[in-house]
């Protein structure tokens, strides 16, 4: 900022968003009146919400105590481990040099990694009884010395973990995680966007006093760096359907139903105008065979299909485009 | 999952212009509050899983939050679209680099604020923030009071705020309140 703002108003804007969590009807009004009075404040507030942000997006080795001082008795290493594959851990690995501490789980951390082609599937036994049904595009992350941790870092997979309550099973991915508390639950991650749906059992989204406990018939939708998650319900037997070739949607946008049938088989489907955009929901039972799915889903969602060469071009019936 | 749905409108309807107000404060125009209001009202169902204790104090902060997210992603378009304006075309790559390396500088202004930070202040950022614990919870777990823990709160993210100050005159600067064609404050 051009002039630095007056501390009293940056010590207001810090307490009005420590606060926020529990603000009343009547707080959030004062609020609102406190950052019209004057553009500092709207400033100072804005700076605050951003630089919140970035903590929010840290990885855990910068809240553990620095190198050098003993680590406190405290809790920060299930933090640390839990955030060993947090967002950005190896782009800022050189930044944080001089804060890094030792990571608990790194000396005998035995991590690799398996990848899935588009149309390829691969499911995986973990020595401990839990089973990893991944899907084709995807791309997760093990641990051969702890099988209790696994990260997807994009792609689909549906997890049948077996519990133990005194290590659960967790699931990281970006900056989000969801642990199992006794379950089946699918997973897709695209781009910054991650899918959760749980089938049996149930599984926490962020474990913490207020991460969110999802139940079965239950799927959430986040962004990372985002903090708003979507609720919504879906049926139970569905929830990682794409085994069985069933894919069900609901209300999902073109773009992500095709992702999924990319992901799947493999098939390249280019949407145009906004179609990509349109939401679809429905059952859509699948056979592996693009020239018989394409069709067929063309004409559920009551779209022209053409083809050129690999690729299928859907787009809307007749009418110019919008 | 109707009722808490229908109950949720009524209080979105309800709180509306203070809704509107919060976004415009927030985002400096009216346009883009318009737009924020318009997506929390499509979302509205599926926000509204189970009943929600404060339902006003919810979409208040679900509008907040959505604020800061379009805050951030118009600071991004901000940036890239001013940088296209300076340097020759073909170029485009450099402001995504130059920008990466001020995103990567001030992570690391952040991270070394931190950790001069005292241990039970980290814990305490991290409970509040990365763990979203209510301040109770930190208050218990590191035997102090709920005030003690704001004061530790408050101290940690003034810290952050004061490190960050370097980054003034940058990157950050263009797309503070105000750049998008409203001045609303003096540059």
């Amino acid at each position: 900022m051009g002039d630095t703002a007056d501390r009293a108003v940056i010590d207001r804007a810090i307490d009005w968003h420590l606060r926020q969590a529990e603000m009343d009807e009547d707080a959030w009004g004062a609020f609102v009146a406190w950052l019209e009075a004057d553009p500092a404040h709207a400033a100072a507030y804005d700076r605050v919400a951003r630089i919140d942000r970035t903590v929010a997006d840290l990885p855990a080795a910068a809240f553990s105590p620095p190198q050098g001082i003993a680590r406190a008795a405290n809790d920060d290493q299930p933090a640390a481990r839990r955030w060993l594959w947090g967002a950005g851990a190896a782009t800022v690995a050189a930044a944080i040099a001089l804060v890094v501490a030792p990571m608990a789980l790194a000396p005998s951390a035995a991590p690799y990694e398996i990848n899935t082609a588009p149309g390829q599937r691969q499911t995986v036994a973990l020595a401990d009884g839990t089973r990893i049904d991944l899907s084709g595009g995807s791309r997760l992350k093990l641990d051969r010395n702890d099988t209790r941790v696994a990260a997807l870092e994009s792609g689909e997979a549906t997890f049948t973990v077996r519990h133990d309550e005194r290590t659960p099973f967790t699931l990281r991915s970006g900056s989000l995680s969801v642990q199992d508390l006794g379950t089946v639950f699918n997973v897709v991650r695209s781009g910054q966007r991650l899918d959760v749906q749980v089938a049996e059992g149930s599984v926490m989204f962020q474990p913490g006093a207020e991460g969110i406990v999802l139940k079965p018939g239950k799927a959430l939708t986040v962004r990372e760096g985002s903090h708003t998650v979507t609720l919504s319900d879906v049926s139970a037997a569905d929830v990682g359907g794409w085994r069985a070739n069933r894919l069900s949607f609901s209300g999902e946008p073109l773009g992500t139903v095709f992702e999924a049938v990319h992901r799947l088989y493999g098939t390249q489907v280019r949407l145009t105008g906004d179609l990509s955009t349109q939401p679809f929901t429905g059952m859509v039972e699948m056979t592996g065979i693009a020239a018989r799915d394409i069709p067929h889903m063309a004409a559920l969602i009551g779209v022209e299909w053409r083809r050129n060469g690999d690729t299928w071009i859907l787009s809307r019936r007749g009418t110019a485009s919008r | 999952m109707t009722d808490d749905a229908d109950g949720l409108k009524a209080i979105f309807f309800e709180i509306r212009p203070m809704l509107l107000r919060l976004l415009v404060a927030r985002l400096g125009n009216t346009e883009d509050a318009e737009d924020t209001l318009q997506d929390m009202w499509f979302r509205i169902d599926q926000l509204a899983v189970g009943p929600i204790g404060q339902p006003a104090g919810f979409l208040y902060r679900v509008a907040a939050n959505l604020a800061t997210d379009r805050r951030i992603a118009n600071a991004r378009r901000g940036a890239r679209d001013t940088a296209w304006n300076d340097v020759q075309p073909m170029a485009e790559e450099i402001p995504d680099a130059e920008r990466t390396l001020i995103a990567r500088e001030k992570l690391d202004v952040v991270q070394n604020a931190m950790a001069d930070m005292p241990d039970r202040m980290r814990t305490a950022l991290r409970m509040f923030r990365v763990e979203q614990r209510p301040q109770r919870a930190i208050a218990d777990h590191l035997g102090i009071s709920v005030s003690g823990v704001e004061k530790l709160l408050q101290r940690a993210y003034r810290q952050i705020y004061q490190a960050c100050e370097i980054f003034s005159t940058d990157d950050d600067d263009r797309c503070r309140l105000g750049f998008e064609g409203k001045p609303n404050r003096e540059q």
